[in-house]
């Protein structure tokens, strides 16, 4: 078990380095001159040039990279070209904003997804199957922010139902202010028992995470209908049908937990897609998350901000990956042991 | 000898599946006690007739007519619930590949004391002694409930399910292929087991398999099917010595342990 | 096909199976009716749009839709429906494009690594373990933003990242197929690597590369359309529906048709092309489950 955990760690770190090396090559060989941007328009030739030395990008390549990544160890990740400050504090400020809304996106299309999903396979073939499968495909053929602007439109301008930016209500911070701990407002007004806040986070939070949600939900839709149909017909559910289980038994413990193996891992993929789709989302939900920041890094072409974001979603796709690896060698014993 | 009340009978069992008939058996009978084989190449309507004893082919929407009858009480025409009382705990059915006939995620008591408790055997705590007491049966140290089945090897594995049976006890086992995907000594053992638990429990056992060395080895009397139909049954000895049938004969010609030198 | 067959492979049955089958074939005829209309809407573009994607005019601008201007017009009184017409001669092209790059790097990478092995096939599947290891889109938008704007540094940016999840389907088959055998026995005779390639290694793929290359069409054409939602792809007046949506997004939600139309063209693309992948998988390759990016 632990050698197990050790090998995964290793292949982890191999990709977070590989990806880094990747992205920093391609930014770095392409044309287009980082000291110029970074020096500003109105620079000199020798302010330019000075500015190259002072980032390193006069060294080899191979330098370069052996001196972001002892950069990257010791929590320097560079300075973000258009907010002139620390990329690693940058990101430290956005990134809960954004995990909470990933998590929360995540939690929803489980919710609703994995007893969709066995609704699928129970009546598999007939008309409930047939809806929730047209529902899944739908699901995971809209684009993010295209169903962003289109729910805006509906249960704001339409409806006048939810709020569409922001996280809360910017006028409880006069009569409600919001103490700070995990950056994440739902959980700081929950552990601060902020009622008005916590209300306004909420309201806050639907349509966002809904938009997110509808990948991850058609994702895990599919694959637990897929995955108990194969289960079903599997030669130990036989052997159970075989020792008298009713069917309810059958399909609802012993096809189930099996079936939900190779959902556990999909969830860590799943994860990491929609994270990266919240650079679409939050710009158009005003949400001051990663997402916004990425998307203004790339529309200032901030590589070490892009660098920056890079690394860190590879480190939390690993860490998912990880953790969902684990849960994996839990539920499934075959994992663990080989 | 004369003939005692058989246990399970099967008469003009029909098999029928997307309208193309698989199976036709005119009889087949058990005794109890008694180890009936059933020969013949894969194709030929063995384990669909396993199955159609157990109930199980309307899952794979197969149509059975005919009679099979378990102590004189029809089970064609039983319902869903009559059936599930049936299996394992009357019927009991052990297959080909015992370690993925064990479900992977579950320990291998947990599914051992459900089973018990699902057929009335016992509470929690008695399911799980009797559960102990039936694996030092099959001669398996009692702690394997605590496995996972990928921590079990082909021969424990099917020892756990033919100790089910037992525990279960079962009055009648259906073993499809028991020993086929196990190594020669262990097959040797299982066919040992699967004749001493007749003999100290007077278990009916319908054994399927290709092998007819096997069948020579354990059963009584021998059915050989073809094409879904039986075509020679008598007893073991002389079916396998002396064949009547010509598809028979060829079956026994390609077996060289056969035909009077010791198996 | 015999019953002990049926029975241990698969406990639904026949009767089920082809009813399953009927069932995947009606998802996969609508799937395909839908990829022939696109198809068929791009070819034919020029007699159904009424005007030029890019025909100014000044004095329609922002126009509701309407019996003259069936999506409304956009900023510069461009016809949306001109516009979104022509689309189907952007997104679904560089789909394509993109499919075809991947399988040219990706299928002789993953040949090379099955068939051959050794060293040199532990490192092509070392380098794309990492690749796999993370989620495209996210590699897609890293490599696009460091890249000049346009549809080439897309179509590029996507391919870098496609390729080798085809390597690894046609690693898994050429390894079995090279340990038959029928190849042993062809390479012991002096039949060359290439013909052996050719006839057993890559029809044995073929199934399951045309099946993972329809399920991928939508996938790409939802990563294109949000790099160019981002500014990163098409650039103005290419007619193409994620650089529609975004420029639609300044005038939302006064003028809703800016946006609602072109991103109802991709849905309506994406949706197809699933179905279509969807209904051939269930035909050809009941077996696998869905795979996610």
């Amino acid at each position: 078990m632990s050698r197990y955990l050790l090998r995964r760690v290793a292949l982890a770190v191999l990709v977070v380095v590989g990806v880094v090396v990747l992205t920093f090559v391609i930014a770095r060989v392409i044309p287009g001159d980082p000291a110029a941007s970074w020096a500003g328009p109105h620079a000199s030739r020798q302010e330019i040039a000075q500015v190259r030395t002072e980032l390193g990008l006069d060294l080899p390549l191979p330098q370069q990279i052996l001196r972001y990544f002892s950069g990257v160890l010791r929590g320097n990740w560079g300075t973000s070209i258009h907010t002139h400050q620390p990329v690693l504090s940058d990101i430290m400020d956005r990134a809960p904003a954004s995990i909470e809304l990933v998590v929360t996106a995540i939690v929803i299309a489980l919710v609703v997804g994995l007893p969709l999903g066995l609704a699928s396979a129970r009546w598999a073939h007939r008309a409930p199957d047939g809806l929730i499968r047209i529902g899944a495909v739908f699901a995971v053929s809209m684009p993010a922010f295209w169903l962003a602007l289109i729910l805006q439109l509906v249960f704001f301008q339409r409806l006048h139902v939810l709020p569409v930016a922001g996280q809360y209500d910017p006028n409880l911070d006069y009569t409600h202010p919001l103490t700070q701990y995990t950056r994440m407002v739902v959980v700081d007004s929950l552990i601060t028992a902020n009622w008005a806040v916590l209300r306004s986070g909420l309201s806050h939070l639907v349509l966002p995470a809904l938009v997110v949600a509808s990948y991850p939900f058609g994702v895990i839709t599919r694959m637990v209908r897929g995955s108990e149909l194969d289960t079903l017909g599997e030669d130990h559910v036989r052997a159970t049908r075989a020792l008298g289980f009713p069917e309810r038994a059958i399909f609802g413990r012993f096809a189930l937990k099996p079936a939900l193996v190779p959902v556990v891992s999909v969830i860590a993929l799943v994860f990491a897609y929609s994270l990266v789709n919240t650079f679409l989302v939050e710009t158009i939900f005003d949400w001051p998350g990663l997402g916004s920041y990425a998307a203004d890094s790339i529309s200032s072409l901030d590589t070490p901000a892009i660098v920056g974001i890079t690394l860190f979603i590879a480190v939390i796709y690993v860490i998912a990956n990880l953790i969902v690896d684990l849960v994996q060698a839990w539920v499934d014993p075959r994992i663990a042991l080989s | 000898m004369s003939a005692p009340e058989p246990r399970l009978a099967l008469r003009d069992v029909a098999i029928d599946i997307a309208g193309r008939r698989i199976v036709e058996l005119g009889r087949l009978e058990l005794a109890p006690g008694e180890v009936v084989g059933l020969a013949g190449e894969s194709g030929s309507g063995k384990s669909m007739t396993a199955l159609a004893i157990l109930g199980l082919t309307r899952s794979i929407g197969a149509q059975v007519r005919g009679s099979i009858r378990l102590d004189g009480a029809e089970l064609v025409d039983a319902s869903e619930a009559e059936l599930r009382g049936i299996r394992g705990r009357r019927i009991a059915m052990i297959f080909q590949s015992p370690v993925s006939s064990l479900n992977p995620v579950f320990r291998v008591g947990d599914v051992f004391t459900r089973a018990l408790r699902l057929h009335g055997l016992g509470s929690k705590a008695e399911a799980k002694d009797r559960a102990r007491l039936a694996l030092q049966e099959v001669l398996l140290a009692p702690d394997l409930l605590e496995r996972y089945p990928s921590q079990l090897s082909g021969g424990q594995a099917q020892r756990v399910a033919i100790a089910m049976a037992l525990a279960l006890r079962s009055e009648v086992l259906v073993a499809d292929e028991p020993t086929s995907a196990l190594d020669v000594t262990v097959q040797q053992e299982i066919l040992d087991l699967l004749r001493r638990v007749r003999d100290e429990t007077g278990m009916s056992v319908l054994c399927i398999s290709h092998d007819l060395a096997v069948l020579a080895e354990l059963c009584d009397r021998v059915a050989v099917m073809q094409g879904g139909r039986i075509v020679e049954t008598g007893p073991a000895r002389t079916v396998l010595t002396d064949p009547r049938d010509d598809y028979t004969k060829e079956l026994v010609a390609a077996v060289p342990r056969l035909g009077g030198g010791p198996a | 096909m015999s019953a002990e067959i049926l029975v241990t492979a698969d406990t639904e049955g026949a009767l089920q199976a082809i009813r399953r089958g009927l069932r995947a074939n009606r998802l996969l005829a609508i799937g395909l009716v839908m990829a022939l209309l696109i198809v068929l809407v791009a070819i034919l573009a020029p007699l159904l749009a009424p005007e030029a994607p890019d025909a100014v005019h000044p004095l329609q601008t922002l126009l509701p839709p309407s019996s003259a201007h069936w999506f409304g017009t956009d900023q510069l009184g461009r016809d949306l429906f001109s516009r979104v017409v022509y689309g189907a001669r952007i997104s679904p092209v560089i789909a394509f494009l993109v499919l075809a790059i991947s399988c040219a790097v990706g299928i002789p990478l993953g040949i090379a690594a099955g068939y051959y092995g050794g060293r040199i096939g532990e490192v092509i599947m070392r380098v794309t373990d990492v690749f796999l290891a993370f989620p495209a889109l996210l590699l897609a938008l890293a490599l696009a933003a460091v890249l000049p704007p346009s549809l080439g540094s897309v179509t590029l940016a996507v391919s870098v990242t496609w390729w080798p999840w085809y390597t690894r389907l046609v690693r898994a088959q050429a390894a079995s197929v090279a340990g038959r055998p029928f190849v042993e026995g062809a390479k012991a005779s002096g039949v060359s690597d290439l013909r052996i390639l050719l006839r057993h290694v890559l029809p044995n793929s073929l199934t399951p590369l045309i099946v993972q290359v329809s399920l991928d069409v939508s996938a790409v054409i939802l990563t294109v359309s949000a790099l160019s939602f981002l500014g990163l792809g098409a650039q103005d007046p290419t007619p193409e529906w994620g650089l529609m949506v975004s420029q639609g997004q300044v005038y939302f939600p006064g003028q809703w048709w800016l946006v609602t139309f072109p991103g109802a063209a991709i849905v309506f693309t994406a949706v197809a092309f699933n179905l279509l992948g969807d209904g051939l998988r269930d035909v050809l390759d009941p077996r696998r489950l869905v795979t996610t990016r």
